[in-house]
């Protein structure tokens, strides 16, 4: 029987994996657009107007998506998080708005100018608006990704214990979180390369057929340099967060890695294994040796804690939190008892533990042995999806950096008609990026359960007070509509692009646009 | 700066935010409304659609801030509204998917039937986000049936009750009538010939309705509302037209809500005299006075609580911390301006009037 919390979950889920089949195009997708106006406006080579204008067509269909589907994530936070953001808003909802204010509205005003711009702004004022569009679009990710480093770290906040909520203490450490950093460099280089993939592999399509040469051999060639410089990067920052998140969340990576006991250092790095969760015990492993140790430590002494080590701690935190939960409870009856404050000063940063044991207590104020366990056992996430999820991830990668290095080097070989397998091979990979990007979020987000905030406030007790039929409910209406959304947009964006660059891109200045050559007044 | 002047501002900031969505998205809305009203033909309907395509997406974001900000402001109003009332902001919520489909892929589509359809789409994602919104805001000036528990969740419970649903309901409809005034003045002022004058037609019309509901609405708040109040030590009390006590207390308050009468004046003047862009600062100013007026009215209370009238959320209970507050002024302060600067760049930018010479013209590159 599913849960209100479990439902909530799953609507979630959905709503943002799907939100994030059009982010990252639309994130990598600006610079492509970028890089190709400025060709344009620098040398005044039409073909590269031409080519901004047809991948600017198929940015437009994933952009309108990618607004709309952003929209309920926002919206969800009170829909469905109602105690969440009570519990967290002052400090969450900051960065949301933020976001609104310096990026949404850029990019969105920016976007019309994009499209219905061409004919009434000279060359470099519409590069101009080009850029201004890149410019929110990232600064969109940017954001979203500090609030969302926050719910991983948080940083800069306190429990307040009047308010019963956490209150912004430190704005600035929680814009520069290093997990917001790290976040944010990963993220929208995973964007780009999504972008540059998918030029690369129209681009390829196209070749492959003999169709529209000089405008597909221009596109691989920008897609495969932006994309290689890509893909290394966020290869080189993924291993960047992996250092933080082994510093500030020790259960995602005991989980990713499937460490059930701390080894002694440097541990090794499990390539594959069959990770038991009943037995909780890997059945078999292939491990490389010291690797995991330099990743997650950048030392050869320093010890990475195991799945069991971690239990009995948040056993001991859980314990200990509780008593801040009983002197909360006391102080609020009577709110001037100093035992009970020194109480709760003492047991403050184990509150969160507190928590979550608290949410498995079937009597209020009392909890058996049994739930202590089933608590301390729903402090780990589920270790099998982690560990594929992120070697699954890393896989496609490691792909995608091969890709980018064939091809940069096709391009500089420049006779890409006959390089029929890389060729083939790029339109292949289109998928990889989406399915490394939805993995990545995954393993980020399933990873700190069963926290909304990690270590402050379990996802159990985050929920709003809702009858689960309703979540249901709205959940139907996400699918069914999104379903609806999806198969138009898909329609349309195979219609375009077996379609090509039309009469439209390919002829530039021609009499389909007779204001072109016009001033505004003579236009009026 | 004190909490309490922080806390004050931010009232004010967020109804500048939702006056903001009402001028700019309003007006897509309002064409919305009327596009499938004010012509049969397809490239006069691309006309219409015309006047707002390159703009709507980025007037929308005015929502967006607007639900940001109250999220950001007042954290427990957003959990608390957004949560009791699932079901219309979910209504709302999917009535937002119709648009930005509609804009973008109903010209991709040759076959007027196949775009007709379209546009009712159009008119949908213009008609059903408005008019729940309105209908939220109805359901708040009645005082909303909830009760909090003590960790500041809502107290789970069954709420239907379809007599309370009426006044909602009328609240809706007013908003609609509003927007189609907005959104008639703006359309004027971007197209000519017959399109104009019937939409002008259509804007007298609303003219006439507007005026019937605003009346409706004061005798309402005076005569029939439970209006709620906070006395000096900071109890709620309600009580049939509690909520114009404001009013009363400092009765020169009452010229604000005259700026509703004077603006539609101007609007209605200017659109006569074929000065359109005086009329949409008539109409605008009838929007912004319209949201002055409530928030007079309801300060300094966000959402009453019927039920429990300790538990009602005001300014000073539900405000978030005042290092958040002052942070977010201090964006929002700068970002406004800036906001605002840029966004009548892109209208002046693509000015003047879209006429059927313009579409055809540029038939693959308009909507």
């Amino acid at each position: 029987m599913w849960s209100l919390v479990d439902v909530s979950r799953l609507q979630f889920a959905v709503t943002v994996l799907f939100h994030f089949l059009f982010v990252p195009l639309t994130v990598g997708m600006v610079w492509i657009l970028l890089i190709m106006e400025s060709v344009y406006v620098m040398t005044g080579k039409e073909i590269y107007k031409n080519m901004t204008r047809f991948w600017g067509k198929l940015f437009a269909i994933n952009f309108a998506m990618g607004v709309t589907t952003g929209i309920p994530l926002e919206i969800q936070f009170g829909t469905n998080w109602a105690h969440y953001a009570y519990y967290v808003g002052d400090v969450f909802g900051t960065p949301m708005a933020i976001e609104g204010m310096m990026a949404f509205f850029l990019e969105s005003t920016f976007v019309g100018l994009f499209f219905f711009g061409w004919e009434r702004l000279s060359a470099p004022k519409h590069l101009l608006v080009t850029m201004l569009m890149a410019l929110g679009t990232n600064l969109s990710a940017l954001w979203i990704l500090i609030a969302n480093a926050w719910m991983q770290h948080p940083v800069g906040a306190t429990f307040n214990l009047t308010t019963e909520r956490m209150e912004l203490t430190d704005f600035m450490a929680v814009i520069f979180n290093p997990d917001a950093q790290d976040k944010f460099v990963h993220t929208v280089s995973a964007g780009y390369v999504t972008a540059a993939t998918f030029v690369l592999a129209i681009s390829a399509y196209y070749i492959l057929k003999n169709k529209n040469l000089p405008f597909a051999t221009r596109s691989f060639r920008i897609a495969a340099s932006f994309g290689l410089a890509s893909v290394l990067s966020v290869i080189v920052l993924g291993d960047e967060s992996g250092y933080t998140v082994a510093e500030a969340q020790q259960t995602k990576m005991a989980a990713i890695e499937a460490m059930w006991h701390t080894e002694p250092a440097p541990a090794s790095f499990n390539l594959v294994a069959a990770p038991n969760e009943r037995l909780q015990k890997n059945d078999w492993s292939l491990e490389v040796p010291w690797v995991m140790g330099i990743i997650g430590t950048r030392s050869l002494d320093k010890t990475i804690p195991g799945i069991f080590e971690i239990k009995e701690k948040n056993k001991q935190r859980m314990l200990s939190g509780i008593k801040a939960i009983d002197a909360e409870q006391i102080l609020h009856q009577h709110p001037n008892d100093s035992v009970a404050l020194q109480q709760f000063m003492e047991h403050q940063k184990d509150l969160g533990f507190g928590l979550l044991l608290q949410s498995f207590e079937n009597t209020p104020h009392q909890f058996t042995p049994t739930e202590l366990q089933l608590a301390v056992d729903s402090s780990i996430p589920r270790v099998v999806p982690m560990f594929w999820g992120f070697r699954l991830m890393v896989l496609m990668g490691g792909l995608l950096l091969s890709l980018f290095a064939l091809a940069f080097r096709a391009t500089l070989a420049n006779s890409l008609i006959e390089h029929k397998k890389l060729l083939r091979f790029a339109v292949w990979m289109l998928p990889a990026p989406w399915i490394a990007s939805e993995l990545g979020w995954f393993v980020a987000e399933f990873g700190r359960q069963p926290w909304t905030v990690y270590g402050i406030l379990p996802t159990r007790l985050s929920t709003s007070s809702l009858a689960v039929g309703d979540v249901w409910l709205s959940l139907t209406g996400f699918v069914i509509f999104y379903t609806g959304l999806f198969v138009v947009e898909m329609w349309l964006m195979v219609k375009y692009v077996r379609m090509g660059p039309t009469i439209v891109e390919l002829s530039g200045n021609n009499i389909n646009h007779p204001y072109d050559h016009l001033s505004i007044k003579e236009i009026r | 700066m004190s909490y309490e002047t922080l806390q004050i501002i931010w009232w004010g900031l967020i109804g500048c935010l939702l006056v903001g969505f009402l001028i700019m998205d309003g007006h897509d809305m309002g064409v919305g409304l009327i596009l499938p009203w004010v012509t049969r033909q397809d490239d006069e309907r691309r006309v219409v659609i015309n006047t707002i395509g390159p703009h709507w997406e980025g007037n929308q974001v005015w929502l967006i801030l607007a639900a940001g900000g109250v999220f950001a402001a007042w954290p427990e109003v957003y959990g608390v509204i957004f949560s009791y009332f699932y079901g219309t902001i979910f209504l709302m919520l999917f009535g937002l998917f119709f648009r930005p489909v509609a804009f973008d892929y109903r010209n991709k589509f040759k076959s007027y039937r196949v775009r007709q359809i379209w546009d009712w789409f159009l008119f949908s994602g213009s008609c059903i986000p408005p008019f729940m919104m309105g209908v939220l805001l109805g359901n708040i000036l009645q005082g909303v049936d909830f009760a909090l528990n003590p960790d500041h969740t809502l107290m789970l419970s069954s709420h239907w009750n379809f007599g309370r649903k009426l006044y909602p309901l009328l609240c809706g409809f007013h908003l609609l009538v509003l927007l189609i005034f907005h959104g008639s003045v703006y359309l004027s002022w971007r197209t000519e010939g017959a399109l104009q004058s019937r939409v002008e037609r259509i804007f007298r019309g609303s003219v006439i309705l507007l005026v019937i509901l605003y009346l409706g609405q004061v005798f309402w708040f005076s005569q029939g509302l439970l209006g709620y109040h906070v006395e000096p030590n900071g109890n709620v009390t309600s009580a049939i037209g509690l909520w114009l006590n404001n009013f009363s207390k400092q009765p020169w308050l009452w010229l604000l809500p005259l700026g509703i009468p004077s603006g539609m004046l101007l609007a209605y003047s200017a659109i006569k005299f074929h000065w359109q862009g005086l009329a949409f600062l008539g109409s605008s100013i009838v929007i912004m006075f319209t949201l002055v007026s409530l928030g007079i009215m309801m300060f300094p209370i966000i959402v009453p609580s019927s039920a429990h009238l300790g538990d009602t959320l005001t300014l000073s209970n539900s405000s978030a911390s005042q290092h958040s507050l002052g942070i977010m002024f201090g964006v929002t302060v700068f970002f406004i301006p800036v906001i605002v600067f840029y966004t009548s760049w892109a209208y002046r930018v693509l000015a003047g009037k879209v006429t059927v010479a313009m579409i055809q013209a540029n038939d693959h590159t308009m909507y």
